[in-house]
């Protein structure tokens, strides 16, 4: 099952770090041509350069994924200069903790619009490129949820409200775009190690506690999540659309796991 | 490759989406044993598949998978000619229609019997191979009729419910012992028995293109496709995954779209 994607145009949007930047190397390394967003420069034009150094193509766009007419101009400028756009992904997403009732306003706005009004907003913009006439390739659209969008965890009431959004977004995305053939799913992955988790992960007792949910008894890699993106985005998965992939090591199917 | 000689079992290969998985499975590499119940038909599969060059093999075994005795025989034939069973796709069944009042109780065992207690049967005969080895991958046959209702199908959705449920257990259960569990849960999909359906239903096709937010009907290899992906070392991290192949109807609430308003 080589996934090959040669002749793709994609568009990655928290490609900086994590789940996002592992994407978008395996991507470009799949054959596809890569546009890269998030806010941070020097990050984005770092990954560029390694994907151009191996052969692949990429290039970047600095966006404010909260503001929508940058999202706007990021979709337009990555089709025009890739000619096309076939597959979109979005990865970017943060959180701010703390309880709810000591929460400001401005920081529940921020989880929200960056997490959900994000991905509303660049399906918004790209959908004009996205529909598919019966003879071509379908398009796809792919987000990327989290165990918060099934479980509610402590202190990220705002991070979980988004993610959960965002599978019902997937759903209603996909009932509606089915006939135009553009497939839009969502994964959500369990514990991996990135940036965004390693600062919750690196206490000791919060990993323990986290491990022994895991019936697998391991934190998940990006290239865990990339594996099932890039079957996603394939033409392997034309049939699939409006689904939720977990990829959490059985996390979300255990009300408890056994006693090592 | 993305099976290449793994060893690999799939019951019900004779037809359908067990024929196209054989066939998807053989061109990633894989050493395929398959089972059915018509020998003349899996004989004539095999024959097919081994004389396409693909560079995996595939074997015919004859095998009820409701009859315990032609299971046990199966798993020794698999051990003994291949070795261990590294990759199983549990995919034999039947379908049955019915309100639970027309359903007499010998037409529920038959479909229990195939449907759940087959794919018991066969995990239960082919597990000690893979813990022997300390790895595998099962895929269970679930259904979009094992996730959700469906009218005067009372017997196979809940069989199907059944195998979903199965599936998240079994994942639970060996995910310390290096073998993940997952089901695959089509929609209708192209086959002999639904291209029949279709022939002797009058409408039958278009209404089901319509229910379907793709309006268009899986084609077996498309499952076959997602059956490849859970098989393979690409998703090491995912178990207990009832993997969804419906063109969006399990995304869709069945609310008529009255246009906008």
């Amino acid at each position: 099952m080589v996934i090959d994607l040669s002749g793709k145009a994609c568009l990655v949007t928290g490609a900086s770090s994590g789940i996002g930047n592992e994407i978008a190397r395996r991507l470009a390394n799949s054959g596809a041509d890569v546009a890269v967003t998030a806010r941070n420069v020097e990050k984005l034009s770092q990954l560029t350069e390694i994907i151009n150094q191996n052969g692949g193509n990429a290039i970047y766009f600095p966006v404010d994924i909260l503001n929508e007419k940058e999202i706007d101009s990021c979709v337009n400028s990555a089709y025009k200069k890739l000619g096309k756009l076939d597959i979109i992904v979005h990865c970017a997403g943060m959180t701010i903790k703390g309880l709810l009732q000591d929460m400001q306003p401005t920081d529940w706005d921020t989880v929200i619009d960056t997490n959900l009004r994000s991905a509303f907003s660049l399906a918004r913009a790209s959908w004009k490129y996205l529909q598919r006439p019966e003879a071509e390739q379908n398009a796809k659209f792919l987000v990327i949820g989290s165990v918060g969008s099934f479980f509610g965890i402590p202190l990220s009431a705002a991070y979980c409200a988004s993610k959960g959004g965002l599978v019902q977004l997937a759903k209603s995305l996909a009932v509606e775009w089915a006939s135009q053939r553009i497939n839009v799913n969502i994964i959500c992955p369990g514990y991996i190690r990135t940036p965004l988790s390693e600062s919750v992960l690196k206490i000791g007792e919060t990993y323990q506690k986290v491990l022994s949910r895991i019936p697998m008894r391991r934190i998940g890699s990006t290239e865990d999540v990339a594996n099932a993106a890039l079957f996603l985005v394939s033409p392997l998965s034309d049939y699939i659309t409006g689904t939720t992939l977990n990829v959490d090591g059985g996390l979300m199917n255990a009300a408890y796991t056994m006693d090592n | 490759m993305e099976l290449l000689n793994k060893i690999s079992v799939i019951t019900g290969g004779t037809s359908g989406i067990g024929k196209a998985t054989v066939i998807r499975f053989a061109e990633e590499g894989a050493k395929v044993a398959f089972c059915g119940r018509r020998s003349d038909q899996g004989k004539q599969v095999e024959k097919e598949i081994n004389a396409a060059g693909y560079p995996g093999q595939a074997y015919f075994f004859p095998c009820d998978v409701s009859i315990e005795q032609e299971v046990k025989e199966f798993a020794a034939f698999v051990k003994e000619k291949l070795g261990n069973c590294e990759v199983l796709f549990n995919n034999a069944g039947i379908h049955l229609a019915g309100k639970l009042h027309e359903t007499p109780p010998q037409e529920w065992d038959r479909i229990m019997n195939v449907d759940l207690r087959g794919a018991y049967l066969v995990c239960y005969y082919f597990l000690p191979q893979m813990l022997e080895k300390k790895y595998g991958t099962i895929i269970n046959m679930s259904s979009v009729s094992g996730l959700l209702g469906d009218t005067e199908m009372v017997a196979y959705n809940t069989a199907k419910g059944a195998i979903t449920n199965m599936t998240r257990c079994m994942a639970l259960d060996y995910a310390m012992d290096g073998i993940r569990v997952n089901a695959v849960c089509p929609g209708i999909t192209r086959s002999e028995i639904v291209e029949h359906t279709f022939t002797s239903i009058k409408g039958a096709e278009e209404k089901f293109k319509a229910a379907y937010p793709v309006h268009y009907i899986a084609e077996a290899v498309e499952v076959a496709n997602a059956v490849v992906f859970l098989a393979s070392r690409k998703c090491d991290f995912i178990t207990g995954v009832n993997l969804p192949i419906d063109g969006g109807i399990t995304a869709h609430t069945g609310q008529p779209y009255m246009g906008t308003y």
